[in-house]
């Protein structure tokens, strides 16, 4: 046997009981958050989560990445001529749904960035049994945000 | 109106404190000295649930049961007393003790090898209680099942071999606790015109301390020496544990020479006849149930109803009682193992004694004591059946627990 | 038959032995005789220790663990079992502290790499535990400890229905053992799985048929295998990305069957209505009436 190599590996990463990551909301509260609430609602439940399992540096960016993007998109869809004329080949093609449709698409994709930002995390706690947070009222509580905020950027555009 | 007698008195003071024990000692030595040594022993397995590490209750157990006129398992109890708490010793178990052991073959040697000292397993020769099937009543299913696969092979071998009917390896009886495999073992024995030899979780405790392996060789060899033997190894899980939940090697090296054995036992030796018993048949070691081992497996369930009933007469004989259906209590006590018949007419008996002493007149046990009774308690082999209906229910397709899949439809807990 | 043995060690070694086979209330009879007469010995706390463990009381176990370091700081033993502890507890601070204390003073124990990134597996600092366990795994290349810490990092990190070697390995090396098996069923139902899965949870279950924890994932997984669940077997398998699939799906069929003008559109609608509805209850239905 030889001494260890790495002296990096013995240095202490839970010296702050502050620091230790809890249970992540489930997967199935991201996707219902996602779905009802669209992408405001999968960025705020992005940014719940990785503040629970001490993430917040890394994730705040896919956050703001996703709220930015879906702001871009409402922006670009309600104020500019191509986007006028984009709802309007949206409507041709899907009927008149076409935004909500697109919408929850992009919640989608934006629960998908969830679920690979997070997945060795959801994966761990399920491995050891850790008691997850109730969803419920999180869940809940971000589908009324995600949905007010979509309602509310979209009636100051238009 | 009439003085209570002593006995009386001591049992309304215990009514009024159930958890005395230097009470309920007080109750105890006063049956044994009356002498009612039944009634002693049941006080004496309170006690001994109350204070299970002291060596007292173990003691009185042990004193109880050589009043009963039960030598054998009375020296059992008093061999494991000496391993609790407070132990004293008693001259007249002391002098069982001395003179069983003289009627004992010779000690164990180590085999072989060089000349060492090494610890030895002795073991009990016990005879001296003559049960046979007709002994124990009820049963019937299996005991026809015990005799066509153990007995019947044992004594007409050439019968068997005509019919190139499997033979040989040993055979284990499972079930839940206190259902009398043990007993069934001695039977077994008994039917079978052969020594007993047992083997009980104490041997075991003492092989761990080393030298397992010879003292297990030795112990094959002295049975063999005893032929025709009926070499019988109680709590088999003990022994042979299984290798994949062991943490220690020993435990991997003992099953192995015990597998060795086994496999020895064919060849050498046509007039030896193995069983083993267990509570914890999923904890046996896999290898211990392939063929030429214990690959014969018998379920030994709770009392069936005929012999629950027949318990019932037997511990009530003597007893005041008036109106008492014993085919009503029988059927009403499925799943009870003897120990909780036992229970059962201690529980009955409080109710008509506190009635007794309420009224300030005796009167005799009626039906519904037992009713109430029956009412308060709840057999203990239900953990046992209810582990096994996992088994059965969930783990898929098991052939070594079809026995137990029929019991547990017939009696609906599946 | 003597049964009177002198020493603690004798008593160590049988309490040790009946807690190997996991009985505890014959173990508790032996150690709280010996502890009458030699309250402080240290492997008899110890055994105590564990057989407060195994019967589910990890605070009195942490208690006499402690009481036996505060009496002698060195001990190996306690200290390592206290550390197992920790982890199982979630108290990953002291665990962490105590693993790198102990490191520290034992550096050439690979287990004691193996433990700590155990711990830090825990506590979801996923590279450092498997440089950890790696470590281990580079000064004692048999370490089974290290393999099965490994082997936990690739269920949690490698994707969807890739091998673990570390996995492979212990089960070609310990092919009956359970804690090897109950990795390989974790790894099967996070692929997918879940046939194979219950072959191996029943295997587990039929070893120890009163572990509540097997019984309740065999029950979970019959539930999943029966064959009224097979419409929903997409689900279970892909996951999330399958109800995706199928919503996507469904919004496309019913538009495209609409544009068409055909009745079929309704009728796709009542369809893909009836399947969310169905995957939502009868799952619960069917467990109630499987473990009635």
């Amino acid at each position: 046997m030889t001494t260890p190599l790495n002296p990096d590996l013995l240095r202490p990463s839970l010296s702050d009981t502050g620091q230790l990551a809890a249970a992540p909301y489930t997967s199935q509260t991201g996707f219902f958050s996602a779905f009802f609430g669209g992408p405001f609602a999968s960025a705020a439940m992005l940014l719940l989560n990785a503040q629970r399992l001490g993430r917040l540096q890394r994730d705040a960016v896919w956050a703001l990445v996703i709220a930015v993007a879906f702001a871009a998109w409402l922006v670009f869809a309600y104020t500019t001529p191509a986007g006028h004329e984009l709802q309007a080949r949206m409507t041709e093609w899907v009927g008149g749904r076409s935004m909500a449709l697109a919408e929850r698409l992009m919640a989608l994709a934006a629960f998908g960035v969830n679920a690979a930002l997070h997945r060795r995390e959801q994966r761990s706690a399920d491995l050891f049994g850790l008691k997850r947070p109730n969803g419920w009222i999180a869940g809940i509580a971000l589908i009324v945000f995600g949905f007010a905020a979509t309602v509310g950027l979209t009636m100051a555009l238009t | 109106m009439n003085e209570p007698t002593p006995r009386q008195a001591l049992e309304q003071r215990l009514l009024q404190a159930p958890f005395d024990a230097e009470l309920r000692f007080d109750y105890a030595e006063l049956l044994l000295a009356e002498p009612d040594a039944a009634a002693a022993l049941t006080q004496a397995d309170l006690l001994s649930q109350q204070l299970p590490a002291q060596a007292r209750p173990a003691v009185l157990r042990a004193r109880a049961l050589l009043a009963a006129q039960r030598p054998a398992e009375a020296l059992t109890a008093y061999t494991k007393a000496r391993a609790l708490a407070g132990f004293e010793p008693v001259d007249a178990l002391d002098d069982l003790g001395a003179s069983a052991q003289s009627s004992r073959g010779p000690q164990l040697q180590v085999v072989g090898g060089k000349a060492v000292t090494a610890s030895v397993v002795a073991i009990q020769n016990v005879r001296e209680e003559k049960v046979r099937f007709t002994s124990i009543v009820g049963m019937e299913a299996l005991k026809k099942t015990i005799r066509i696969k153990i007995i019947e092979p044992y004594l007409n071998p050439g019968l068997f071999a005509r019919f190139r009917a499997q033979a040989g390896g040993g055979i284990l009886l499972y079930g839940p606790p206190g259902c009398g495999k043990t007993m069934m073992a001695r039977a077994i024995a008994n039917e079978c015109n052969a020594s007993f030899v047992s083997v009980g979780i104490s041997d075991v405790l003492n092989m761990w301390l080393g030298e397992s392996e010879r003292n297990l060789a030795a112990l094959f060899d002295k049975a063999r020496a005893q032929q025709p033997c009926v070499l019988f190894f109680d709590e088999l899980d003990a022994l042979a544990y299984s290798r994949s939940k062991a943490g220690s090697a020993s435990a991997r090296t003992v099953v192995n020479e015990f597998l060795a054995q086994l496999d020895g036992v064919g060849r050498e030796n046509k007039g030896l006849l193995v069983l083993a018993a267990t509570n914890m048949p999923w904890d046996v070691d896999s290898a211990m149930k392939r063929p030429g081992r214990f690959s014969r497996q018998i379920f030994v369930p709770p009392p069936d109803a005929a012999a629950r009933q027949a318990m019932l007469e037997i511990k009530l004989t003597g007893i005041p009682m008036e109106g008492i259906d014993f085919a009503r209590m029988a059927a009403a006590t499925a799943h009870y193992s003897g120990a909780d018949i036992d229970g059962l007419i201690e529980l009955a008996k409080e109710s008509a004694l506190a009635d007794s002493l309420a009224q300030q007149s005796d009167r005799a046990l009626v039906q519904a004591d037992f009713d109430d009774a029956i009412k308060q308690m709840q057999p203990s082999t239900l953990d046992w059946l209810r582990t096994v209906r996992n088994v059965v229910k969930y783990a898929g397709e098991d052939a070594s627990y079809k026995d137990v899949e029929g019991y547990l439809k017939e009696t609906k807990l599946l | 038959m003597d049964t009177e043995l002198s020493s603690p060690d004798d008593r160590v070694r049988q309490i040790s032995e009946l807690l190997d086979r996991r009985r505890t209330a014959q173990a508790r009879v032996l150690l709280s005789e010996a502890l009458t007469t030699h309250p402080d010995d240290a492997e008899l706390l110890l055994q105590g220790a564990r057989a407060d463990a195994m019967d589910d009381d990890n605070a009195s176990a942490r208690e006499t663990l402690q009481r036996v370091i505060a009496r002698q700081p060195e001990h190996f033993g306690a200290r390592a079992f206290l550390l197992a502890l920790l982890t199982e507890d979630g108290d990953l601070v002291p665990a962490e502290q105590l693993a790198l204390s102990m490191i520290e003073q034992y550096p050439q124990t690979p287990d004691l790499y193996a433990a700590y990134g155990r711990v830090m597996l825990r506590a979801l600092h996923f590279a450092k535990a498997r440089a950890l366990a790696q470590e281990a795994l580079r000064m004692d290349p048999e370490s089974d400890f290290a393999l099965r810490v490994i082997a936990l990092c690739d269920v949690i990190e490698l994707p969807r229905g890739t091998d673990s070697a570390a996995l492979r390995r212990l089960l070609a090396q310990y092919p009956e053992d359970r804690q090897t098996l109950s990795l390989v069923v974790s790894a099967l139902i996070q692929s997918g799985d879940h046939r194979s899965a219950l072959r191996g949870a029943r295997e587990l279950l039929r070893s120890q048929p009163n572990d509540p924890h097997w019984l309740s994932l065999v029950q979970a997984l019959s539930v999943q295998n029966h064959w009224s669940m097979l419409p929903l077997w997409p689900l279970q398998r892909f996951g999330w990305g399958a109800s995706v699939a199928l919503w996507l799906g469904g919004v496309v069929a019913v538009r495209v069957l609409g544009q068409m003008n055909s009745p079929a559109a309704a009728w796709a609608s009542w369809v893909i209505l009836g399947y969310v509805i169905y995957s939502w209850v009868w799952p619960p239905l069917l467990k109630r009436w499987l473990l009635r």
